[in-house]
């Protein structure tokens, strides 16, 4: 009985453990960056970018997080004077939050940095992004990236058939586009569920498709028994639904646009009458 | 396009305060008229198609009775002429497609029982011309 009660209870300790050191690094990073604000609050600049650092080091924050350090350290270095990083820090605070805005009650002298970073931007087409595609005969999930001030380091990413009950297999690539993630199973499983994490170098996620609880799904339905076909694909390279099909639909589409168009072209107008009153 | 309503003199004209214009489909049937014209006779057409308000005379003839974006179709058009108090004194009906037929479309009013019993033959001619009572208000 006795040694049944320090089992379980050892059981129990070590899941803690375990649930303890997934979450504490999550907490502390929260912590430190709740203390950043607060000090943001009270005015207290140096403390702010100090605390603001650190919480960027636990290389735990979300992308939103992210982008609230960075503007905290925009307004903290244009406080101190540091206008090339501040500027550095709003450009890419709007790299992972494009429509950001700074607070309006700060003086111009803080506020300037942060307009001359969105006019960085506008003057860009590209984005901070990530892309997945499946690329089947190739038997892997294929991750194109746009990163235009470099900020990431590694592409993490994670993935299972789906459907199966099997913790997701991750593997950590190079920040590059076009980088192959192989996945085992491939190329006979119909979907693919994945996780992808552009990484930046403390481990802080810049970009993030799907989450563990509820990843993105790739691939083709899966064939029915009597069905017959494939079933359609999504996000697929290559394969999939072939082009003479693409072409039909195009040609149907054109033919449609060029009716409409002789259609509105050659209706008569309506008519409308118009009294008059003549005497017989 | 234009829709003529034929007056059969311009005393009639004058003794007519307001016009109405009814549109009705009819399909393919070209003998719908004399039941359509019996029913505004009555006052109890309804134009499915359209129906204007009461417009005065004067206004139809300067075009200010109108029936907007009609559509392809062969159909009913039927114009009654009231007196002030709302009596119908003149009907016509034609059935034509605006679309095919040539301009104007004309409609030609004919006497109802109302205009022949309170205009008999012989009742003195007005005095006032159409222009009279459109430019001077006469009657």
């Amino acid at each position: 009985m006795t040694s049944n009660v320090r089992a379980v209870r050892g059981v129990f300790v070590a899941l803690s453990i375990v649930v303890l050191s997934l979450v504490a690094p999550v907490a502390h990073a929260q912590d430190l960056l709740g203390q950043a604000e607060e000090a943001y609050m009270n005015v207290d600049f140096e403390r702010t970018l100090e605390l603001a650092r650190q919480a960027m080091a636990t290389g735990r924050l979300s992308p939103d997080r992210l982008a609230r350090v960075y503007e905290l350290m925009g307004v903290a270095y244009a406080a101190s004077g540091d206008e090339d990083a501040s500027r550095e820090a709003y450009k890419k605070m709007l790299a992972l939050r494009p429509d950001a805005q700074v607070d309006t009650n700060l003086a111009p002298r803080l506020r300037s940095p942060f307009m001359e970073a969105r006019g960085y931007w506008a003057t860009r087409s590209d984005r901070l992004a990530a892309d997945v595609v499946l690329a089947r005969a190739d038997r892997g999930l294929r991750v194109s990236i746009v990163d235009p001030l470099g900020m990431a380091r590694r592409i993490v990413v994670r993935t299972r058939i789906a459907g199966e009950m099997t913790p997701l297999d991750e593997q950590t690539l190079p920040a590059e586009s076009g980088v192959l993630a192989p996945v085992a199973g491939l190329p006979e499983a119909d979907r693919i569920e994945y996780v992808v994490e552009l990484q930046d170098e403390a481990g802080n996620r810049l970009v993030q498709l799907g989450t563990n609880d509820t990843p993105n799904v790739v691939g083709r339905d899966p064939v029915v028994a009597g069905g017959g076909g494939g079933g359609s694909t999504t996000r697929e390279e290559g394969g999939g639904v072939p082009g003479w099909v693409w072409g039909l639909v195009g040609g149907v589409v054109v033919a449609a646009a060029v009716g409409t168009g002789l259609y509105l072209g050659l209706r008569t107008e309506p008519i409308t009458l118009r009294s008059a009153v003549v005497f017989e | 396009m234009s829709v003529e309503l034929a007056f059969p003199s311009s005393d009639s004209f004058v003794r007519s305060a307001n016009a109405r214009l009814f549109v009705v489909d009819v399909g393919d049937d070209l003998g719908a008229c004399p039941d359509l014209v019996m029913q505004s006779e009555l006052g109890n057409l309804s134009g499915d198609v359209f129906q204007s308000e009461a417009v005065s005379v004067c206004d139809t003839s300067v075009g200010r009775l109108t029936v907007p974006d009609v559509d392809e179709g062969l159909y009913a058009f039927v114009a009654a002429a009231t007196n002030e108090a709302g009596q119908v004194l003149l009907t016509g009906c034609t059935i034509a497609d605006p679309y095919v037929d040539d301009a104007p479309l004309r409609i030609v009013l004919a006497p109802t029982e109302r205009y022949r019993t309170t205009f008999p033959v012989g009742t003195d001619p007005e005095t006032c011309s159409a222009d009279d009572k459109c430019l001077r208000g006469c009657r």
